[in-house]
């Protein structure tokens, strides 16, 4: 009798499914494809759905697989090719998984239905291709023999329509078909093992460069050829080549206004400002015997004689339609703003900004980074912002001369404005958008921040005018000064009255004065939240006191260390590194023995903890199952964070400005720690050997360092070594005592 | 006493081992070790290494520090190269003979021995290489057999059953059959304790019984060549010290042993 009830049972819930399936696959679609208003607002791109089979396979046995089918082809460069394909797979895997690609998202799935289009006609092709998204500013695309091809959202962003965006896609087809990845990898080896006898080793990277050249032509050629299987506008294809050759600007040359800033009580003046920007440099002429690419103008005049033999006629720049391919490329170009913000390249984030606020000027996410970028510069220029030496930031702000065109002006504004003067512009700024978006915690976080800093100052609600009244003319204060001046004898004391003349005057002509009238008389937050400030330094030509100054008199104070305990149970374990070289192998970087030590490390981590009773959640997109894509992006906002982090100088709390979905994760988790630890055992051409070993963890919600273990030992990574410093990372942390 | 050492040593260890990780939390093992004296070479049947048994428990008190206790075990046999004077028993006239006396003496010994090791940086005990240094008591027991040990007049000796027998007994009387010695020394040496399935130790290294070795100067020549010669009551003493100097000088040793929790 149960029995027939669990059959009966079986088949209604079917029946039911079968016809609600429709409803269902609707719903599906409609969560799948739901489009953002992008005119509202933005959310970072994310993945999506069931991850994709490589998440699951073991690269060991597809390393083994393409080795056994390499060995059954008796390639005359199999030992070579070997290599290359362990590397190649290692690689893509680390690529796929690393967070920074874009799993069934709205711009891969655009990107895959592009080449569905390129490929109509070759849908075994179309099979064979894996096509993903990659999270980076680089203008670039890249494609490997395994049929995994990387589009950068840079390059999406820059891209001006769909034609040209799919011979892009067709040109790394192309290199795909023609086998060209593994091909260059050969050539570059027989190169390096040759011996040549007079030749340097820029002699040999001519020549690899010269290989990988005729590579690039070949596939700009049979990229042509698929494209011409299309209905894509041929002329798309020479423009294609000008994104490229102009890439290093922005997505849109917009010019940037001299009174973007300005309100009615606030005008920047003149001499921030250049008078006229310079004109784009024309680097058609670059020469290209060192790169790996030939000339972007060479390959245009190529294509140009291509399409001139050809009928152009009836064909279109978009198939799968405009307004969609704009969309696609808005999603890009608002990706964009964040990616630059993560690199703390905080010029071109404004700047990207800045264009798209023309097209969406209501859009809160575009508000949020400018207002973050202008919150970064204002730390930046207090020396409050300290980088590592590879910082991209490490060199500063670039000049304006390092740049071309409309963007000039901003980089000369951000670069000629005094440290105090660019944070009362920034606080004006970021509070207005406060206003503007008042439900916007980050916003509201910098502007809280910005009133801190003023109040780091000796600058306060009264140093500024608080009435629409206007003060008095500053010409008449100066003179009244001079008067004053004019009493002195001694030389001296006439040094030191000019000084102060000049200061005075520097002060009093102060144009920025109102810029807060406004909201002084109207806007009771602004009023209650302005620090009132110190009494005004006279002498100051400026009434601040650097925020750095302040900031480390403060650090002085903390003289008698003081401890708490922290006493962490439980951490995030982000993939856990390990990494086995050895100089005696032709392939020292040991992937497969890396791959399965990495795998045993997780599991030792994993046994230390259940031993002390520490909890351990896991992010390692190489041990997630197909349906667990939120931990892929986890796994990237945190990585996010830590590469913000990581850029800046150790042992600082610099500010972190990609921290908006970390709370998420904290509250998600039920832990504010990461654990980031890994181990590289290494051993020499001479059979030296040794390990080392390295575990910090972070407090992502607070934004620093509180552990940090990294030793290196004589030997080799015996599971002794292994299991004894993670077991004594996790008891330290269990015992953890913070420095107040 | 030594039980009650124990006791104060293990619970000594159990108040720290909440601030010790240990080896993934097992903070006390015991076990058993070889240690081997080299160089000697044997000498009357004897085999050419001393063997050196030894029982050890062993506890971490700190991250980088352990405390243990040791007892071994060990025979040696000494070849009676070295001069005897004795009074020739057999002479009307007193007179004296040099010569090194018959047969072998007998040692048994225990080493007892508190160690302390001293992990290097980065390691954690009881894992990794480290300095060990400790106070040793050797107790010993020699024995010679009368009826064969003794000094002969005659030239020619003869050898059978394993023992030199001189022609014409002259003397033989070395003292009581069995004599009992203790003797101090400190001993310092290096080593590295490896660990594997998570709970087997294996330790190997080496070390030196400082006053033994320094002692190395008097007893090298194992012989009466240059050496002052010895009176019989002072023989067995002073030939079983050197013995056990011997054996104790530099030891290579190999441990295996059980983390128990």
């Amino acid at each position: 009798m149960s029995q027939i009830k669990e059959d009966f049972f079986y088949i209604y819930t079917i029946s039911y499914f079968m016809q609600k399936l429709p409803l269902l696959l609707l719903f599906t679609t409609i969560i799948g494809y739901s489009q953002q208003n992008l005119k509202e607002n933005f959310t970072p791109l994310k993945s999506s759905g069931v991850l994709p089979d490589i998440f699951t396979q073991n690269i060991r046995n597809i390393i083994k697989a393409d080795l056994t089918e390499l060995n059954r082809q008796k390639d005359e460069d199999e030992r070579i090719k070997s290599n290359y394909l362990t590397a190649a797979n290692y690689e893509i895997e680390k690529i796929v998984k690393s967070g920074n690609t874009l799993i069934n998202d709205e711009v891969t799935t655009y990107l895959n239905e592009l080449t569905g289009v390129i490929l109509k006609n070759n849908p075994a092709l179309k099979n064979q291709l894996h096509i993903y998204t990659l999270k980076s500013s680089v203008v670039n695309a890249y494609s490997y023999d395994k049929g995994y091809i990387f589009i950068d959202i840079g390059l999406i962003a820059q891209a001006e329509t769909e034609a040209q965006l799919a011979y892009i896609l067709s040109h790394e087809i192309s290199h795909f078909t023609k086998k060209h990845n593994i091909n260059s990898y050969v050539n570059n080896t027989k190169i390096d093992k040759k011996n040549y006898t007079g030749k340097t080793s820029e002699d040999k990277l001519i020549e690899k460069c010269q290989y990988s050249k005729e590579h690039e032509s070949e596939a700009d050629l049979e990229g042509f050829k698929l494209l011409e299987q299309t209905n894509y506008d041929f002329k798309q294809t020479e423009k294609a080549f000008d994104v490229l050759q102009y890439a290093h600007l922005p997505f849109e040359l917009v010019e940037f206004r001299k009174t973007y800033f300005n309100n009615p009580n606030y005008k920047i003046p003149d001499r921030y400002f250049l008078k006229e920007v310079s004109s784009i440099r024309n680097n058609s002429a670059e020469d290209d015997t060192k790169h790996t690419h030939p000339n972007t103008a060479k390959r245009k005049q190529a294509m140009t004689e291509l399409i001139a033999k050809r009928s152009n006629e009836g064909r279109v720049s978009y198939i799968l339609g405009r307004e969609k391919f704009e969309y696609i490329r808005d999603l890009s170009r608002m990706e964009l703003c964040r990616l630059y913000l993560k690199n703390r390249d905080y010029m071109n984030a404004f700047y990207a900004a800045y264009i798209l606020e023309k097209k969406y000027p209501q859009n809160e996410y575009i508000a949020e980074t400018m207002s973050k970028c202008m919150y970064a510069i204002t730390l930046y220029d207090k020396g409050d912002l300290r980088y590592d030496n590879d910082s991209y930031l490490e060199n500063g702000i670039l000049s304006h001369t390092d740049i071309e065109s409309y963007p000039q002006q901003l980089y000369y504004l951000v670069n000629k404005m005094p440290a105090n003067e660019w944070t009362i512009l920034s606080m004006d700024y970021v509070y207005r958008n406060h206003k503007k978006f008042p439900g916007n915690k980050v916003i509201n976080a910098y502007a809280d921040s910005l009133f801190k800093l003023m109040g780091a100052t000796d600058w306060g609600i009264f140093d500024f005018v608080r009435t629409n009244v206007k003060t008095a003319p500053a010409e008449t204060k100066i003179d009244t000064t001079h008067k004053e001046i004019e009493v002195s004898t001694s030389k001296t004391d006439l040094i030191a009255n000019i000084q102060k003349e000049n200061s005075f005057k520097n002060y009093d002509t102060a144009y920025y004065k109102e810029i807060y009238v406004d909201l002084f008389m109207s806007d009771k937050e602004f009023v209650s939240k302005f620090p009132s400030g110190g009494t005004k330094v006279e002498t100051s030509s400026s009434g601040f006191k650097s925020y750095k100054e302040t900031a480390q008199y403060s650090n002085k104070k903390k003289k008698g260390k003081q401890y708490k305990d922290v006493k962490i149970d439980k951490v995030i374990l982000l993939e856990p590194f390990y990494l086995k070289i050895n100089e005696k192998k032709a392939e020292e970087v040991r992937y497969i023995d890396s791959d399965a030590g990495q795998e045993k490390f997780v599991v030792t981590v994993n046994n230390c903890a259940q031993k002390q009773d520490f909890a351990i959640v896991t992010l390692d997109p190489g041990l997630i199952s197909p349906n667990e894509v939120d931990k892929v992006n986890d796994y990237s906002i945190i990585n996010d964070w830590f590469l913000e982090k990581f850029d800046a100088a150790s042992n600082t709390n610099t500010a972190i400005f990609n921290t908006d979905e970390i709370n998420g994760i904290v509250k998600k988790y039920a832990t504010q720690y990461v654990l980031r630890t890994g181990l590289i055992s290494y051993k020499s051409k001479h059979g030296r050997k040794a390990t080392y070993y390295y575990a910090y963890v972070f407090d992502i919600l607070n934004n620093e360092m509180i552990y940090k273990k990294q030793e290196v030992f004589k030997g080799k990574d015996t599971k002794d070594l292994v299991n004894a410093k993670v077991y004594q990372t996790l008891f330290e942390l269990k015992r953890l005592k913070k420095q107040v | 006493m030594r039980f009650v050492v124990l006791l104060i040593l293990m619970s000594c260890s159990i108040t720290v081992f909440a601030q010790t990780p240990g080896y993934m939390g097992k903070r006390f093992g015991a076990g058993y070790g070889a240690y081997a004296s080299p160089g000697y070479i044997g000498s009357a049947g004897a085999t050419p290494v001393n063997i050196q048994h030894e029982a050890f428990v062993e506890f971490v008190t700190k991250k980088r520090f352990s405390i243990g206790l040791s007892v071994k075990a060990y025979k040696a046999i000494y070849a009676n190269t070295r001069y005897v004077n004795v009074l020739d028993n057999n002479s009307s006239s007193n007179d004296q003979i040099d010569k090194h006396p018959s047969g072998v003496t007998n040692i048994r010994a225990k080493n007892y021995m508190l160690y302390f090791k001293f992990f290097g940086k980065h390691y954690l005990a009881p894992w990794g290489r480290y300095f060990i240094m400790g106070a040793t008591l050797n107790t010993f027991n020699s024995t010679y057999d009368p009826d064969h040990m003794n000094v002969g007049t005659e030239s020619s000796p003869s050898y059978s059953n394993g023992y030199t027998h001189s022609g014409y007994v002259s003397y033989s009387d070395f003292g009581p059959a069995k004599q009992s010695f203790k003797k101090f020394d400190v001993m310092i040496g290096w080593g590295r304790s490896r660990i594997v399935a998570d709970r087997i130790t294996i330790d190997y290294g080496f070390n030196v019984n400082l006053w033994a070795f320094t002692a190395t100067v008097f007893d090298a020549p194992d012989d009466d060549i240059g050496e002052k010669i010895l009176l019989p009551d002072k023989y067995i003493s002073t030939i079983s010290a050197a013995r056990i100097r011997g054996v104790n000088r530099f030891n290579i040793f190999c441990k295996i042993g059980i983390l128990l929790f």
